[in-house]
């Protein structure tokens, strides 16, 4: 097993500056800038045609951007020194020929690389297809093939890897194992990993920072640390006379009032404490009143305007 | 470069592809051949046209058939790579496009020598002995057969090389084989009766590549058929040669402006 040179780490480094691309009429990605630091994972996420996977290939050099530029280790892909030994990509599972072998398809891009054709059998270890290294990768599961997407990304060991919602069609036991392979890779050797997807809770375990996307946008940027701080708390509050909880609360600062299916009332803006205490002011008379942190993917839905897109 | 050569010949040799179409290529021109062997032998009664040098350049000739089965394969080779999205990793390994683009077409040329060597095989077989059970000499020297021999070899190899060229080009596999399938076997003999007709449109026609591809086997220089002049025999393989270098040159500055799926 080769491990990936001990090098400046910030030639791990990956910058988006006003990125922009339009297909006709649709403007998937709108001057975005971001920065991937290098030894981190960072979560890219964004609801279904946020633009991800075009950022993505822009960056890997894959598609031409309208304007801005992307870089690794300050340098534009398609001028990397031997970009298959720096950098490993997974953009969606069905990058094979379905009438050559997993063990085969690998050996074309040793050669292609110059890398010793041992490293094809381990990579099929290493992601666990060892056993179907001979068979036919048009046979192969949904979820055999996002391992072997990601054994053919490993195989130059780069210190960078950019996958593209890998855990698409990984069952429960298949996320597991992803999200451990993935921060043992970050963890225990170093390596920068870009990663995407549309659910956060997908990548909350794994991702050290994000970056939230909205119709081509950069909505958010930062740690996921800063983000649960984001988390604006609310309440479900119930009343009987629903008029008179409106109108004590009303007189809070900055607050929210959205009315539940089940007729209760969500108050956002103020602890369970501020409001109990306005209820109390005004003698409205409360039957519940609970705070209802928003998790981490609310605040994420919220950021990127909820499933609706 | 070598890097690149040895991952096409490994992308080659590990599926169906290159002995899957060869074998298409070994039946096609046997029958074609054999056609031709029973077609004339037929009329040997009259004036023995087997035994004339005119007949037996233009049955072995007719081996060049091969040529449809090598320029698929060509096609075939290039266009998967977009219709898998293999194009992916590959264009991730080597960003530099155009030295894809080289190394496809290297190995093309050497798939094409395979299919040349494969078909000129298979006409040889079949005539030597058929000749030999009539007890008619097979004139190699005499009447040029060695060169009509060289020629279809030249043209089903050079057939690969417009068949990797037309798939830089159209990068749909199912497009890229229907629009060359009707361009050889349907809009260029048309152009071909047109040209009949008209003496400018003639001029055009010698240099488009299937009349590039007959001009390599006539080896009867005088005036083809319906009074069209191609071009000689090494004109023609030039100019089929550039077709393909054309095709994969114009296919190479759109793939580099192009987005890889
Ligand atoms: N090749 C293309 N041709 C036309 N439109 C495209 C193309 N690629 C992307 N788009 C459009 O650009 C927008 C962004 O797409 P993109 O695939 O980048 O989103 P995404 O964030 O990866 O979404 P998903 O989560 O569904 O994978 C979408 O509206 C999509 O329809
Ligand atoms: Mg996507």
């Amino acid at each position: 097993m080769i491990t990936p040179e001990a090098t400046d780490p910030a030639a791990a480094r990956i910058v988006a500056k006003g990125l922009s691309k339009h297909f006709g009429d649709v403007r998937a990605v709108v001057d975005l800038s971001f920065t991937v630091e290098p030894g981190s994972v960072t979560g890219f996420l964004g609801p279904n045609g946020a633009g991800k996977t075009t950022t993505l290939r822009m960056i890997l050099g894959l598609a031409h951007p309208d304007s801005g530029e992307a870089t690794i280790a300050g340098r534009h892909y398609r001028d990397l020194q031997d970009p298959g030994r720096m950098v490993g990509a997974v953009l969606e599972a069905n990058s094979f020929h379905p009438g050559r072998t997993a063990r085969n398809h690998l050996r074309v891009y040793t050669a292609a690389a110059g890398l010793p054709d041992s490293r094809a059998d381990e990579v099929l270890e290493l992601v666990g297809l060892t056993p179907f290294a001979r068979k036919l990768a048009g046979g192969f599961s949904t979820g055999m093939r996002q391992r072997l997407a990601l054994a053919t990304a490993l195989l130059g060991n780069p210190r960078i890897l950019v996958l593209d919602e890998p855990a698409n069609g990984l069952d429960p036991e298949g996320i597991v194992w992803l999200r451990g392979f993935l921060r043992h890779l970050a963890d225990n050797e170093g390596r920068t990993i870009l990663v995407s997807s549309h659910v956060l809770s997908e990548v909350e375990q794994t991702v050290d920072r994000v970056v939230i996307l909205r119709k081509g946008q950069l909505v958010r940027e930062g740690t996921l640390q800063e983000l649960r701080s984001q988390q604006s708390g609310s309440c479900i509050v119930r009343a009987p006379d629903e008029a008179a909880l409106r109108a004590a609360v009303a007189s809070l600062p900055n607050i929210t009032i959205a009315k539940e299916s089940d007729g209760s009332l969500r108050v956002g803006g103020a602890t369970g404490a501020e409001i109990g205490h306005a209820a109390w002011v005004a003698h409205v008379e409360i039957h519940q009143l609970s705070d209802d942190q928003a998790s981490l993917e609310g605040v994420f839905l919220a950021l990127t305007g909820g499933t609706t897109e | 470069m070598s890097r690149l050569l040895r991952a096409e010949w490994r992308k080659l040799v590990t599926t169906k592809l290159w002995w899957g179409m060869l074998i298409g290529a070994v039946a096609f021109t046997a029958i074609s051949v054999f056609a031709q062997l029973a077609t004339n032998g037929l009329k040997r009664s009259q004036e023995l046209p087997l035994g004339t040098g005119i007949e037996q350049r233009a049955i072995l000739a007719s081996a060049s058939v091969g040529y449809i089965f090598s320029m698929v394969v060509g096609i075939i080779f290039m266009t998967t790579e977009f219709r898998h999205f293999t194009s992916r990793p590959t264009f991730l390994i080597e960003p530099r496009r155009g030295r894809v683009v080289v190394a496809k077409v290297i190995t093309g040329a050497g798939l094409g020598v395979l299919y040349g060597l494969v078909c000129s095989a298979v006409a040889v077989a079949l005539m030597v002995p058929w000749y030999s059970s009539k007890g008619i000499t097979l004139g190699w020297a005499s009447n040029d057969l060695y060169l009509v021999l060289l020629a279809v070899f030249g043209v089903v190899a050079i057939f690969a090389v417009v068949g990797v060229g037309i798939g830089v080009l159209i990068r749909n596999q199912i497009t890229a084989v229907i629009s060359a399938l009707v361009w050889f076997l349907l809009l260029e003999s048309l152009i071909g009766a047109l040209s009949t007709l008209w003496a400018w449109l003639a001029d055009i026609y010698k240099f488009l590549p299937a009349a590039a591809a007959s001009a390599m086997t006539q080896i009867d220089a005088a005036p083809g058929r319906g009074g069209i002049t191609l071009l000689v025999p090494w004109q023609g393989a030039i100019v089929l040669a550039a077709w393909g270098l054309v095709f994969a040159i114009a296919g190479w500055v759109t793939l580099t402006r192009r987005d890889v799926a």
